[in-house]
C-alpha cells in the first residue's frame, strides 16, 4: 500500500541542517497494524507526516496504492488526504464551538460539501458516545475527546488511520479504549500506523518499527 | 454545517473580542450613514425651503450679493438700501405677479437697551413667504403688532402680550406671537409691519430689498434680465444662486465630516484586521488540523475571510440601525457644526443610502479577510502534528 524508497528529511534550524531521516526504506502493506517507537526526538513524528503526505521528503520516493506522490502538488496530496487517509492527534484538536457531532462531520464537510448522518451515527455508536453528540468538546474527559477524534478520523471510511501519541495525554484507562478502537478499525481492514511511547500500546501492534537518529534499527 | 458556522463559531469564542469589533464597526458605519444621509438631506431641504419661500429672485443694492444670500433665508445686516419707488417700477413688467418691499436693520429697545433684528414686511405677505412657521398666539395684523422670533423671546423673557418700546419713538408694541424655534437666524429677529419699521429706522423711503414672485416660473431669467438691464443700480439674486450659494457654505463642512467618518472607517478596519490576525495566529494548529483532515487552501481562506464579513455586516446593520432610531439626536448634533442648516428636518431613513452601507461592509469585510485569510491558507496540516 506504501512504499518508501530511500527517504531522507532535512530540516534547517537557522544555519543548522537537522538530518532527521536517513535512507528509509520501508513497505507497508494493506491491513497492517503498526507501531512506530524510537527514542524523543529520533524522526518517529517526522515519519508519520511523510506516511500521511502532510509534509514531502527532501529526497526520495514514496508510493501510495501505486502512485508516486513526491511530485504531486497541493491540491492533489489533499484529496488524497481527504480520501484515503484519518488522522488522530496527541492533542486531540476539537474546536470547541462546535458540538462532537459537528467535529466528527468535519471531514465530510471538506470532502463533500454535505454530511451522512447516519455514518456519524454509527461512528458515535462505534466510539461509545451516542448520548453525547450534542455536547460540545469542552464538556468531555480527555478520552472522550480521543473517542471524537478517531470517529473523525474515521468520517471518510479511510483506508490508513494515522496516530501520533494518541494515548499520550491519557490514563491507563482510557489507553486501553483507545487501543481496542485501533484494533477494532484494523480488524475491519484500515491499515492502522501508531507512534508510541507506551511499550503496552506497541506490543499490542502487528509489527514495531524502531527508529534511532532518523534511521530504522532493526 | 457550513462556512458561516466555522467562521461563526470562531467569534463565538472571543465573545467579547468580536463584540467590541463589531460595535467598533457599528460606530463608524453609523457615523458615515448619518453623514451621508445629513449630506443627501441638507441639499434636499434648503432646496425645499427656498421653493417653499414661494419665491423667485430678490432685488437688492449692487455689491453685497453675499450678505444678500444670507439674509434671504437667515437674516443678516445689508448696509446699503434700495429706493423704495423701485417696487412700483418692478411690478411694471407684465410677467412680474408679486413684488414685496423688506426692510431689515438693527436697533436698540428702549427698556433693555439690547440690540436686536427688526424684519420689516407688509404683514399680510410674510406669511407667502414663510409658509412653514409655526407660532404661539395670532399673527399681528396690524402697525402695532409684532412677531417675535423663539431666541429673543427667550433671551429677553418676552411673553404673549407684552408691550416693548424701541429706542427713539414713543409708541408702543404688542408681541401677538411668538415664533416656535426654527433652529435658524430666523430665531432672532422680530417681525413687522413694513410701515413700523420705517418709523423706528427714520428713513421714508429706503428698503433693503424687493421679494419677487413672477407669474410663470419658466420665465424667471427672461424676467431678471429685463430688470436688470432697465432699473440701474440694482442687482438680482435668484433662489437657485442663493441656493448654489448655501450649498458651497455647507460643502466644506461635508467634506469635513466625510473625512471624519473616512478616518473611523479606517480605524475600525484596522481593529477588524488586527482582531481577525489573531484569531488566525490563536488557531494555527486547528487550521492545521481542518487541513490534515481534508480541507483545501481556499476552504482555509473562506472560513477567515467569512468571519471578517460577519464582523463587518453585522456591524453595518447595527450602525445603520442606530442612526435610524437615533436620527434626531444626530441631526441635532450635526445641525449645530453645519452652517446655515435648513430648519426642516434634514436626515430621513434612505434604504437605499441604507443598503449601499451594509453592501460597502460586506465589500470591506471581504477585503480586510484578504491579508488574514490569505496567512490562514498558507498554514500546512504538518502544524496539527507537530509535537
Ligand atoms: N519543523 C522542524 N524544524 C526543524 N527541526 C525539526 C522540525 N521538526 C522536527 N525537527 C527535528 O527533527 C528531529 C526529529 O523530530 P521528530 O519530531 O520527528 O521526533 P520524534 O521522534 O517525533 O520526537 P518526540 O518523541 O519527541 O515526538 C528532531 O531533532 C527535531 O528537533
Ligand atoms: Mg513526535
Amino acid at each position: 500500500m506504501i512504499l518508501l524508497k530511500k527517504i531522507n528529511k532535512y530540516y534547517t534550524r537557522g544555519s543548522e541542517i537537522v538530518h532527521a531521516l536517513r535512507e528509509i526504506n520501508l513497505e507497508i502493506s494493506r491491513g497492517e497494524f503498526i507501531a512506530i517507537t524510537g527514542k524523543s526526538g529520533s524522526g518517529k513524528t517526522t515519519l508519520l507526516q511523510i506516511l500521511g503526505l502532510v509534509d514531502k521528503a527532501s529526497g526520495g520516493n514514496l508510493y501510495f496504492n501505486g502512485i508516486d506522490v513526491s511530485s504531486l502538488g497541493d491540491s492533489n496530496l489533499s484529496k488524497i488526504r481527504r480520501e484515503k487517509i484519518g488522522f488522530i492527534f496527541q492533542q486531540f484538536h476539537l474546536i470547541p464551538k462546535l458540538s462532537v457531532f459537528e467535529n466528527i462531520a468535519l471531514p465530510q464537510f471538506f470532502h463533500r460539501r454535505k454530511i451522512d448522518k447516519e455514518r456519524i451515527f454509527q461512528l458515535l455508536k462505534f466510539v461509545h458516545l451516542s448520548e453525547k453528540w450534542k455536547n460540545s468538546p469542552e464538556q468531555l474527559s480527555g478520552g472522550e475527546m480521543q473517542r471524537v477524534a478517531i470517529a473523525r478520523a474515521l468520517a471518510n471510511n479511510p483506508e490508513l488511520v494515522l496516530a501520533d501519541e494518541p494515548t499520550g495525554n491519557l490514563d491507563s484507562e482510557n489507553t486501553e479504549r483507545v487501543l481496542e478502537l485501533l484494533l477494532k478499525i484494523n480488524y475491519e481492514g484500515v491499515t492502522v500506523i501508531v507512534v508510541t511511547h507506551d511499550m503496552e500500546v506497541a506490543s499490542r501492534a502487528q509489527r514495531i518499527i524502531r527508529i534511532s537518529d532518523g534511521r530504522i534499527i532493526l | 454545517m457550513n462556512f458561516f458556522t466555522l467562521a461563526f463559531q470562531n467569534l463565538k469564542r472571543h465573545r467579547t473580542r468580536a463584540l467590541l469589533t463589531v460595535i467598533a464597526v457599528a460606530i463608524s458605519v453609523s457615523v458615515f450613514f448619518s453623514i451621508f444621509s445629513f449630506n443627501i438631506g441638507f441639499e434636499r431641504s434648503l432646496k425645499k425651503e427656498i421653493e417653499g419661500a414661494g419665491i423667485h429672485f430678490m432685488v437688492v443694492p449692487t455689491g453685497c450679493p453675499h450678505e444678500v444670500a444670507s439674509l434671504i433665508l437667515h437674516g443678516g445686516i445689508v448696509p446699503k438700501y434700495l429706493k423704495e419707488s423701485l417696487v412700483e417700477e418692478v411690478k411694471d413688467n407684465p410677467k412680474i405677479d408679486i413684488s414685496i418691499p423688506i426692510i431689515v436693520f438693527q436697533h436698540p429697545i428702549s427698556e433693555k437697551k439690547n440690540i436686536r433684528l427688526i424684519y420689516g414686511i407688509d404683514l399680510s405677505q410674510l406669511k407667502s413667504i414663510k409658509p412653514n412657521w409655526k407660532y404661539k398666539g395670532s399673527f399681528p395684523r396690524n402697525e402695532n403688532e409684532i412677531a417675535v422670533g423663539y431666541d429673543i423671546a427667550k433671551h429677553d423673557g418676552v411673553n404673549l402680550g407684552d408691550k416693548i418700546k424701541f429706542e427713539g419713538r414713543d409708541d408702543s408694541f404688542r408681541v401677538t406671537a411668538i415664533l416656535d424655534k426654527t433652529g435658524t437666524q430666523e430665531d432672532a429677529f422680530i417681525y413687522m409691519s413694513i410701515q413700523s419699521a420705517k418709523r423706528i429706522l427714520k428713513k421714508q423711503d429706503e428698503i433693503t430689498a424687493i421679494a419677487v414672485k413672477v407669474k410663470d416660473a419658466r420665465n424667471i431669467n427672461s424676467t431678471v434680465d429685463e430688470l436688470s438691464e432697465r432699473i440701474p443700480g440694482i442687482q438680482i439674486v435668484t433662489m437657485n444662486q442663493v441656493l448654489v450659494s448655501i450649498s458651497n457654505v455647507g460643502r466644506s463642512a461635508q467634506i469635513v465630516g466625510i473625512s471624519i467618518s473616512i478616518i473611523a472607517l479606517i480605524v475600525s478596519i484596522m481593529g477588524i484586521v488586527n482582531a481577525v490576525l489573531m484569531s488566525v495566529l490563536e488557531r494555527i494548529k486547528e487550521f492545521g488540523m481542518m487541513r490534515a483532515v481534508g480541507a483545501s487552501r481556499f476552504d482555509i481562506f473562506r472560513i477567515v475571510v467569512y468571519e471578517a464579513v460577519l464582523v463587518l455586516t453585522s456591524g453595518a446593520f447595527i450602525g445603520v440601525f442606530i442612526s435610524s432610531i437615533g436620527g434626531n439626536f444626530i441631526e441635532e448634533v450635526l445641525k449645530s457644526i453645519f452652517p446655515y442648516t435648513p430648519s426642516s428636518r434634514i436626515i430621513e431613513f434612505d434604504p437605499v443610502l441604507a443598503i449601499a452601507c451594509v453592501m460597502a461592509s460586506l465589500f470591506i469585510g471581504i477585503l480586510t479577510g484578504f491579508y488574514p485569510a490569505y496567512l490562514a491558507s498558507k498554514i500546512t496540516p504538518v502544524e496539527a502534528i507537530k509535537s
